[in-house]
């Protein structure tokens, strides 16, 4: 008659089960695409043998290096000055209070909130009333006119990501002490000083989190890319819907399977470097409790801020 | 699932309503054994304290008679009844957890009546006996408020009452003092008191606070590394300590490590480290000599200056006043012994006199104790 | 204590700081949306973009025509009677539930009745009443499904990782959960696409069984899958953290007082991890209402949810004030949904 132990462990057993079925949900696909992307048969979903010949293929695609080139490029330009504006924005709503910053939260929120598909069309009005204005300005006529393309996707991107870089960037400033600065201070050092050689150093991870995951943002990112890019600056994640829609072909697996492999590189070298904050966080000294008998599991009651992010 | 009544198991006897016993009772937790072979039976309507250190294993022995931990051996019986198998919710057991637990999404009347309503009573019977808790533990003008409007000693009272409000047999309380500050916790020693008079229900007792458990148990189990070192009343914990564990445990204690000379009729002759030999020490059960530790409460040294003549029923030898320390309400006296060893003593305060007379640290003293007032340990 | 001059310098500072970032952002952001709401009453200008000509056509046609002739007073009727029918059933469940828990609160679910009742009257009425109507129902509605079957898949497998007691086997769990998260929406969308189409893996699987090809694809099923897949690990965080972050001892509270295990977890955990349980919903809510991808690449590309019908506007039907007059209700919709479901207090909390 073990009727709490029999009942536990079958709600255990039903817990890890039904979690098993979520993993097999979230990795099958993938899996199965990047295992297809071998697979020597060009149409078709039976497994005929293995080959590398895909990837082969894609490094003689002039369109799909161009197109990687191209998210690279705008990739960097806009994860560097977003890195920057990100971490300003981050220092102003934590470490100070002034009128209007309830408002300022709120819009550093909204490319997390607004529908992506809203922001790509708006800008896209935005930035056609915007250059023809200028067009005009600059007297430039259809020939020479200013046209969608790489400046206005890097634009964009430097939008999204310094939000995204914000918001990050403050998570780790939360778990920071402002005694320390106010320590600094205290020893004489001036504004700028206590920022460069106390308070940079400290939030260095969640800033180097935050620029690679807006790294990671910049290069995924398809439905605002594809309203503002224009014919002349296809990214990747453009090139690959073009070339998906037309047919489903073991390039473009090839291609899925290298931008999954990026991506989950860059996520996982970002959690790396913000795991240095959760380190630190537990190394500062907890309170003594009463009494904390030993069959108590010792959880961490903040877990690491979870970056959130706005799908397509 | 038939009935929300306790219990399962066989008849149950009235008389052993409210009764807990744990026959050899273990927990294990990987590879620490939490609680190690305990046996434990307490009385219907009894007081009684798990008094312990951190991590002596006195929570988990409280989870296991409220059903949250299930013993790897032994067995819960609660009110006469074989319970170790039955869930936390089908016991008439109820627990006032350390933090509280209140439900902070429902006000204080909902958390009061939580236990009533999963038990679907009905309505008026449930709105009656609320306000009877609440009204116990003094707090019907809050029954509106949310937990998170409430001082910790409120939230305390109002854990207490949607406790009790369910008529448990045994309440089972775990360090529920900890978190208020000493005015608070005094008073609720007090009120709890009360309540325990009141509702006729047993009470066990979980804390690391000796002087809780002293002021309000009738009887305490003194419990370290698992084990229980000495079940009595709060005056046998406290002039018989049977370990060296307990006796340094409860309250301040004089340690002096000594040799056992002889033993007749229940008194013994010891040799201290510097040489003296003093008799009529208590000593329980019979003794054949070696190292022992000799007991003694700081209430019970006597000091006194090295010319005064020597009171009755008293064995004294000598040594240097090196410390007065003013207490407040006592005064603090630390002598030093030829031996390097050290005897407390502490008096209290009178209006108007000193309690150590003229004496001045680096005098030269005479220091003991009544006699029966040592007993002697294990070392 | 503090100067006028040492304030100025403090304001000085925060502009300089706030500016840069926060001005780009609200250009990119609030700028184009007034454009967009301004553009609705403009004139379309054949091949994209507008012709500065005030026009309330655009509107007309979204709120009063909408190409859907057969929308008679019947049909209204009809809709209007299942939503009812739907109340009452909404409410005999909501009634049973409350008897089996024990507990009187007839307003609490005559409330939830009347809501799901409302709801469901409501879609009728829109599928009815016109194209566009019709989509934004099927979008929401849609969304609304995706939402509670990631919540009913997200809270075992929150209370799962939670549960782990070495933090190494938590993290792994969690980072787990984070890749597909983090990781490009298109590839996993083209990645169950694949897996789904006709010629697929799949589909050979279910060949060399002895079956017929099943069309999975273009169908309401693989939308489905698509917006769950895309959006569970949008529940699945926000419940850990709030699951995590919960008073476990309340539980044991709960179960103490003599709460079965289903009241322990209807009128004591639920409410524990609201706060996660809402953010959850809303950015799944927000991410499949929104959903561009899945229709595109699962449903046929079809006008069959919100952010196609904008699309084409954009795209290949070059109707720019017709585009912008979507994309203001839209947001509009996005917007109150939020405001509706987070509410004030939460949402500091959020994110």
């Amino acid at each position: 008659m073990r009727t709490i132990a029999r009942s536990q462990r079958r709600a255990a057993v039903a817990l890890g089960g039904s979690s098993a079925l979520v993993y097999a949900f979230f990795y099958l696909p993938v899996i199965v695409l990047i295992v297809f992307s071998f697979n020597k048969a060009r149409t078709g979903g039976a497994w005929t043998g293995f080959t590398t010949n895909w990837y082969s293929l894609l490094a003689q695609n002039d369109q799909i290096k161009t197109a990687t080139v191209n998210s690279v490029v705008v990739a960097i330009i806009a994860t560097s000055v977003a890195t920057v504006l990100g971490t300003m924005i981050s220092l102003a709503l934590d470490r100070h209070t002034f009128r209007g910053r309830k408002a300022a939260q709120q819009v550093v929120y909204l490319p997390v909130i607004a529908p992506e598909i809203v922001t790509g069309v708006s800008l896209l009005a935005f930035f056609s009333l915007a250059l023809g204005r200028l067009n005009d300005i600059l007297g430039r006529g259809a020939e020479d006119a200013i046209r969608l393309g790489r400046p206005t996707v890097i634009l964009t991107h430097i939008a999204f990501c310094t939000a995204f870089v914000a918001l990050v960037v403050r998570a780790s400033l939360r778990t920071l002490d402002p005694a320390i600065e106010e320590a600094a201070a205290d020893l004489g050092a001036g504004a700028w000083t206590t920022f460069r050689r106390v308070t940079l150093p400290s939030i260095m991870p969640g800033v180097l989190g935050g620029a690679l995951l807006s790294f990671t943002l910049s290069l995924d990112n398809f439905v605002i890319t594809f309203y503002v890019a224009g014919p002349g600056a296809t990214t990747l994640p453009i090139e690959v819907y073009g070339q998906l829609r037309r047919a489903i072909s073991p390039e473009v697996n090839a291609v899925s399977t290298l931008i999954f492999a990026a991506s989950s590189l860059l996520l996982l070298s970002a959690l790396g470097v913000q795991a240095g904050v959760a380190r630190r966080r537990l190394q500062q000294v907890r309170p003594a409790k009463q009494g904390p008998e030993p069959n108590q599991p010792i959880t961490d009651p903040n877990p690491t801020p979870i970056p959130q992010r706005r799908g397509q | 699932m038939s009935s929300p009544t306790a219990g399962g198991g066989p008849v149950r006897d009235p008389a052993q309503r409210g009764a807990v016993s744990l026959r050899g009772v273990t927990k294990r937790f990987g590879d620490t054994t939490a609680v190690d072979q305990v046996d434990l039976d307490v009385r219907p309507r009894e007081f009684i304290s798990l008094l312990g250190p951190s991590g002596c294993g006195k929570t988990t022995t409280l989870r296991m008679v409220s059903g949250f931990e299930r013993p790897d051996e032994g067995r819960v019986i609660i009110s006469g009844a074989d319970t170790t198998d039955v869930p936390p919710h089908r016991r008439r057991v109820n627990t006032v957890f350390q933090s509280y637990a209140l439900f902070e999404h429902m006000r204080v009347a909902e958390n009061v009546a939580f236990g009533l309503k999963v038990k679907r009573q009905d309505r008026e019977t449930i709105s009656t006996k609320v306000a009877q808790a609440l009204d116990l533990v003094r707090l019907g003008e809050l029954a509106e408020r949310y937990p998170a409007q409430l001082s910790g000693g409120q939230r305390q009272r109002v854990a207490l009452a949607r406790a009790v409000v369910n008529q448990p047999e045994v309440l089972l309380l775990d360090e529920p003092l900890s978190a208020l500050d000493l005015k608070l916790r005094q008073a609720m020693r007090h009120e709890l008191g009360r309540l325990h008079t009141e509702l006729g229900m047993t009470f066990i007792f979980v804390t690391h606070d000796q002087q809780e458990a002293i002021t309000m148990s009738d009887r305490i189990a003194v419990m370290d590394q698992g084990r229980i070192h000495q079940l009595g009343t709060p005056t046998e914990i406290y002039e018989r300590p049977a370990s060296r564990f307990v006796a340094d445990f409860i309250g301040e204690t004089n340690l002096l490590d000594v040799t056992l000379v002889g033993t007749e009729e229940g008194a013994a002759t010891v040799r201290t480290p510097s040489g003296e030999v003093i008799g009529r020490v208590q000593v329980e059960g019979a003794r054949t000599g070696g190292e022992c530790v000799l007991a003694v409460r700081p209430q019970r040294v006597v000091v006194v200056a090295e010319v005064a003549p020597e009171p009755q029923d008293c064995t004294l030898f000598g040594g240097v006043l090196v410390d007065l320390l003013f207490l407040g309400d006592a005064t603090r006296a630390t002598v030093r012994l030829p031996d390097g060893s050290e005897l407390v003593a502490v008096r209290h305060n009178e209006a108007g006199t000193h309690p150590f007379g003229m004496l001045r640290p680096g005098d030269r003293v005479k220091v003991g104790w009544l006699h029966e007032a040592a007993c002697l340990l294990d070392r | 204590m503090q100067t006028a001059a040492s304030q100025r310098a403090r304001r000085r500072r925060v502009a300089a700081l706030l500016s840069p970032g926060l001005g780009w952002i609200t250009v990119a952001y609030v700028v184009p949306s007034v454009l967009v709401f301004i553009y609705s009453f403009l004139t379309p200008k054949l091949g994209g973009g507008v012709i500065w000509e005030f026009s309330t056509e655009t509107w007309q046609e979204i709120v009063a025509r909408g190409r859907r002739s057969e929308a008679g007073w019947g049909t209204v009727g009809a809709a209007a009677l299942r939503g009812m029918l739907a109340a009452a059933a909404a409410g005999a469940a909501g009634a049973a539930i409350a008897r089996y828990l024990g507990r009187g609160g007839a307003r609490g679910v005559l409330r939830a009745a009347g809501a799901v009742g409302a709801l469901v009257g409501l879609h009728h009425l829109a599928i009815a009443y016109n194209n566009y109507s019709a989509v934004f129902a099927r979008s929401v509605v849609w969304s609304l499904w995706a939402t509670l079957i990631c919540a009913a898949l997200a809270l075992p497998l929150a209370v799962f990782i939670s549960s782990r007691r070495s933090p190494l086997a938590r993290n792994a769990l969690l980072v787990a959960v984070m890749i597909p998260f983090w990781t490009s929406m298109l590839v996993r969308t083209y990645a169950i696409r694949f897996i789904l189409a006709n010629t697929g893996p799949l589909n050979s699987i279910i060949e060399g069984l002895g079956f017929d090809r099943i069309a999975f694809l273009n169908t309401r099923f693989s939308v489905m899958l698509g917006l769950v897949y895309t959006a569970l690990p949008f529940m699945i965080l926000p419940l850990y953290a709030a699951v995590e972050r919960s008073d476990g001892v309340q539980l044991e509270a709960a179960r103490d007082l003599g709460a079965r295990p289903p009241q322990v977890f209807l009128e004591v955990f639920v409410p524990l991890i609201r706060p996660g349980l809402i953010v959850g919903s809303v950015m799944v809510f927000v991410i499949s209402v929104s959903q561009f991808l899945v229709p595109a690449l699962l449903g046929g590309g079809k006008t069959n949810m919100i952010a196609t019908l904008l699309g084409l506007q954009f795209g290949t039907a070059f109707n720019w004030p017709l585009g912008a007059a979507i994309a203001t209700l839209f947001s509009l919709i996005t917007l109150l949904s939020l405001y509706a479901l987070i509410g004030r207090k939460d949402e500091v909390e959020l994110l």
